[in-house]
């Protein structure tokens, strides 16, 4: 349907596509190696911002990112929600299809927001099993993203890191290496974010996220509404070294900024990509 | 130790419910108190909640304004679940709330503008089909015609209300600094909403035409719900409403029932 146009994310740097910039997408087509978006802003039957993302689809190759698939709830997946995710990227094609590792609902009421799960034999389990429905359901392969946290449960028994190489191992997905997550985690909960990009195997890793995230004072909040951190770019370029030049997002959610700065951080990304490239060749 | 259903239960009533008593034990404190890290979580479900009301609600905010309507989608929020992953299905509840919210009692209106919001927020996500086909309609035989049910387009929505709403929402849109004065008991409206190439419409109908387009929606046979809005209103020209309302793109197809004797 989108000749010309394939549908693998290329290992370039992209932008997270929100309502806001949408049209002026369309209308001056930034050199930017692929696009992503919520799936869930698109679940309707039609419309308006439907017919937009299928626009850009025809200029880039895209990714669908979910929010609300819950892949940590005690919840069975909701099929309804799958139902819609396969109806989407059906008619989207997109390269990657990726959800966190977290929980958004319990006794079927969603808070709709990326919450944190204890990292228990129980739930690795029930996590894995849920990736597995999905990747099923989807016949498709999924990445999962590392989800960023304030707080830790005292019963947890598994490290976050070792958790995220678990789950990959045994269903076969990908993992999204949410880079300011691990940091803004590291640094709520004290653990090195070195330790935790060692740890992931190199060959899981599809994919990675950067974005900016604000410090209170005594919790660093990962509120996607300021430029990718210092600190970020250098784990980011710590990834790089050990991981290759992989696809690489840039997101912005809140205070969205004129395209031209989103565009900027996504130019400064696919910088030190080809840095990495230079240096490894 | 406690299964994940049991953790994920205290969590949902430590953020719906009354926070004080709530702060879970199987949370690690550190350099924050639990109570501390609660209300990080508190504070961003409700704040993404509220976001996706204000993105729906718009008409609603500015007739309450922002104190206000934090001040009840506060309760709402707490007393409504969210269904869906899909953030943009919260909310649908919001006009029956206000009817019920006592804060909200002095603006009657306020219900029926929060309906109308909300059918507008369906309409951006449902397709609009191309409109009915006329030519195939005339090649029916005219014996056939009065078995006919018709099926309104997706982008399309009914709406009555003792008020004006209709202006009310027009007189608040943002490009509008002073809204004028509207005078609320002007008398009832009965509006078709339609989305036409990404645009909005509103149209006022009167009683004959959108008790048709009613009847129709809910799947009468042509000949019985125009019987039946001939009995309201006596000498409706349903001809010119209806090949209006083709062109318009209301009516998306047509299908012939099954008659009585056969079913």
């Amino acid at each position: 349907m989108f000749e010309g146009v394939s549908s693998a994310i290329p290992a370039r740097a992209g932008i997270g596509l929100r309502a806001p910039h949408i049209r002026e997408v369309l209308d001056t087509q930034p050199d930017v190696g692929w696009v992503e978006v919520h799936s869930e802003n698109y679940f309707g039957d039609g419309g308006q911002s439907l017919q937009l993302l299928e626009q850009v689809r025809h200029h880039y190759p895209l990714s669908l990112h979910g929010v609300g698939l819950s892949l940590g709830s005690s919840d069975e997946l909701n099929p309804q929600h799958l139902h819609r995710l396969r109806q989407l990227a059906d008619r989207i094609e997109p390269g990657f299809v990726s959800d966190h590792i977290s929980w958004s609902s319990v006794g079927g009421r969603y808070f709709n927001d990326l919450l944190p799960i204890p990292y228990t034999e129980e739930s690795f389990d029930l996590v894995c099993r849920h990736v597995e429905l999905a990747q099923e359901f989807l016949g498709r392969r999924i990445l999962v993203e590392n989800a960023s946290s304030y707080l830790q449960f005292s019963h947890s028994t598994i490290p976050e890191w070792e958790f995220v190489a678990q789950v990959a191992h045994r269903t076969g997905c990908g993992v999204l290496l949410d880079l300011n997550n691990v940091y803004v985690s590291a640094s709520n909960h004290g653990f090195d974010a070195s330790t935790y990009l060692r740890a992931i195997p190199a060959a899981a890793v599809e994919e990675f996220h950067l974005a900016g995230h604000t410090d209170t004072g005594s919790l660093l909040i990962d509120s996607h509404g300021a430029p990718v951190g210092d600190a970020v770019w250098a784990l980011y370029a710590e990834a790089l070294e050990r991981f290759g030049a992989l696809p690489t997002l840039v997101e912005w959610d809140t205070d969205i900024p004129p395209l031209s700065v989103l565009l900027g951080e996504a130019r400064k990304a696919a910088g030190m990509m080809e840095t990495e490239r230079a240096l490894a060749a | 130790m406690l299964s994940l259903r049991e953790v994920q239960e205290h969590f949902r009533a430590a953020v719906f419910e009354s926070p004080q008593e709530l702060a879970p034990d199987f949370i690690v404190a550190g350099a924050l108190t639990v109570e501390q890290r609660m209300a990080v979580y508190r504070g961003s479900v409700f704040g993404n909640l509220r976001s996706a009301l204000r993105g729906v609600y718009p008409v609603v905010d500015r007739l309450v304004g922002a104190e206000f309507f934090d001040f009840a989608t506060e309760h709402f929020i707490r007393a409504t679940p969210s269904p869906s992953g899909d953030i943009h299905q919260f909310g649908r509840e919001f006009a029956e709330f206000l009817r019920a919210f006592p804060p909200a009692a002095g603006l009657p209106y306020l219900p029926d503008a929060a309906r109308l919001e909300w059918l507008m927020h369906e309409l951006h996500y449902q397709p609009e089909l191309p409109p009915l086909d006329l030519a195939s309609l005339a090649t029916l035989p005219e014996a056939a015609r009065g078995e006919l049910g018709f099926s309104l387009n997706p982008a399309c929505r009914l709406l009555a209300s003792p008020y004006p709403i209709d202006l009310i929402w027009q007189a608040n849109q943002p490009e509008i600094a002073e809204p004028g004065q509207i005078e609320i008991d002007s008398g009832a409206v009965r509006l078709l909403l339609r989305r036409r190439s990404g645009t909005l419409e509103l149209q006022r109908l009167d009683e004959g035409g959108y008790l048709l387009l009613e009847q129709l929606h809910e799947g009468a046979p042509f000949s019985a719900a125009l019987e039946r809005v001939l009995t309201a209103q006596a000498g409706f020209d349903a001809a010119p409403f209806l090949l209006q309302q083709v062109q318009l793109g209301t009516l998306a197809a047509f299908h012939q029932l099954r008659r009585e004797a056969e079913s």
